[in-house]
């Protein structure tokens, strides 16, 4: 395995997806501190005890990590659909595309999906109507064809499209799983406006032992406590 | 005409106002161009900034005053102390290493009598001449854990040493750093070097008969003459 290695892969096992999606969207009511939380955190350290990440995980770059595991090196590689076209290319047939397994089989699969990425229009914009347009040209069915055709993925309609691959025919299905079972959550850093950095270095200290889980995330959850208690 | 004429007339052209010797006000008007760049593009940011820096706001909404509480803020939190504590390390590594090494490097160069002098100055240069973004993109690649850096200690039996470099806890500042050292020894040397050669031999020659080794009268016997002489 390579790359900084995520808490979200994790937390689906141990946590529901309205708890998720509760912290996900920085909404008031979440628990950080909460048992599921804690023992996704333990499952990370113990991976990295079992050396399941790559040596020095915490020094390695981004793009070096899945070019590396393009070259072969490594098992898995956590990593999401925007890696698609480069893995393909580089890989061919020799790589799949899975979802995090649910804890007990056939159950619901938990995991991040970004297809709720915000786009805002403020009131004081001068041309809300080209700001709609342009919205609507990016969800139109052609610009989900473009995405298809060039390695990514359509996120509506995602079953109308065929995939320009292999590993995007996996990612297509396993879209369409996660959706109709209701598993998708956002990302944990959308929380609030220093999530990215809180839950990043938490993270990091937590793998390399610097925090312990249960303090890793009291530090995160400081973070969403502030933000959500104003 | 008149005017001209009655100009003519006495020379040498007197001032018209203001005593003898005192700059005249004219003086500004030469000024005014780069002080109006420098201004609009340095004066002006900064003081916005600091006027900035009294309020509470996000960049979009409006703000509201809240006087020295940001800095109170800063001083008060212990991660952004260990920041400011970061930036010293880093000026260590990026003004006081380069200075001392360049400083050695320079005495060398300027007193040995090195075959291909002009060769070894350009390489210590060098760094100075690659673009910024090269110098960190090669600097990640030698630090990577599969990078140059721990490619070499496996190489030559150190294996134990091998770590992700800027990915721990107690390497990476020191890493950072030693890039910094890297890319300013270069101009730190070629700027001594330069003051170096305009010191008179006459100088070295009495430090000499004066009973200076080589470890006293090197670098220079003069080290504020090679500081200062390539800044005039």
């Amino acid at each position: 395995m390579a790359g900084r290695p995520r808490l979200r892969c994790a937390a689906g096992r141990y946590t529901d997806a309205a708890a998720i999606r509760t912290l996900g969207y920085g909404q008031p009511g979440g628990d950080w501190k909460a048992a599921g939380n804690v023992e996704a955190g333990k499952k990370f350290v113990e991976w990295v005890d079992k050396g399941y990440f790559t040596k020095g995980f915490n020094g390695e770059g981004y793009d070096p990590a899945w070019q590396s595991f393009s070259k072969g090196n490594g098992l898995f590689l956590i990593a999401g659909s925007w890696l698609q076209a480069d893995l393909a290319s580089a890989m061919g047939a020799d790589v799949k595309f899975m979802l995090p397994p649910p804890a007990q089989a056939g159950g619901t699969p938990v995991t991040t999906g970004g297809s709720g990425l915000p786009f805002a229009i403020t009131t004081k914009s001068k041309n809300p109507d080209a700001a709609a347009a342009y919205i609507n040209f990016i969800t139109s069915d052609e610009a989900m064809k473009t995405l298809a055709e060039t390695g990514n993925m359509p996120v509506v309609d995602t079953a109308k499209y065929k995939a320009s691959d292999a590993l995007g025919d996996d990612i297509f299905k396993a879209f369409g799983e996660v959706s109709q079972k209701d598993g998708l959550v956002p990302y944990l850093d959308w929380a609030t406006p220093t999530m990215g950095d809180t839950i990043g270095a938490a993270l990091q200290d937590m793998l390399a032992k610097q925090q312990t889980p249960e303090q890793a995330m009291t530090t995160i959850g400081e973070d969403y406590d502030a933000f959500t208690g104003k | 005409m008149r005017a001209i004429r009655a100009s003519r007339g006495d020379a040498p052209a007197v001032r018209q106002s203001g005593p003898p010797g005192e700059p005249r006000a004219i003086g500004w008007l030469y000024v005014l161009p780069a002080f109006a760049v420098y201004g609009a593009f340095a004066l002006y940011p900064l003081i916005r900034a600091v006027w900035l820096s009294l309020y509470d706001w996000d960049g979009l909404t409006v703000g509201t005053w809240v006087g020295l509480d940001n800095y109170v803020h800063v001083l008060g939190d212990e991660r952004l102390r260990a920041s400011f504590g970061h930036a010293l390390v880093l000026m260590i590594f990026f003004a006081v290493l380069p200075l001392v090494i360049g400083l050695a490097l320079a005495a060398i160069l300027n007193r040995a009598q090195v075959r291909g002098l002009g060769f070894f100055r350009t390489v210590v240069f060098l760094p100075q001449v690659v673009a910024m973004v090269v110098i960190a993109v090669a600097w990640r690649r030698i630090f990577a854990p599969d990078g140059g850096l721990n490619s070499l200690l496996e190489a030559t039996g150190l294996g134990g040493l091998t770590r992700g470099w800027l990915g721990d806890y107690t390497f990476a500042l020191p890493a950072v750093g030693v890039v910094g050292t890297w890319f300013e020894t270069g101009l730190v040397t070629v700027l001594l070097l330069a003051g170096m050669s305009r010191i008179p031999k006459e100088l070295y020659e009495a430090a000499r008969l004066d009973g200076a080794r080589l470890a006293s009268s090197s670098p220079s016997p003069c080290p504020r003459c090679a500081a200062r002489s390539p800044l005039r």
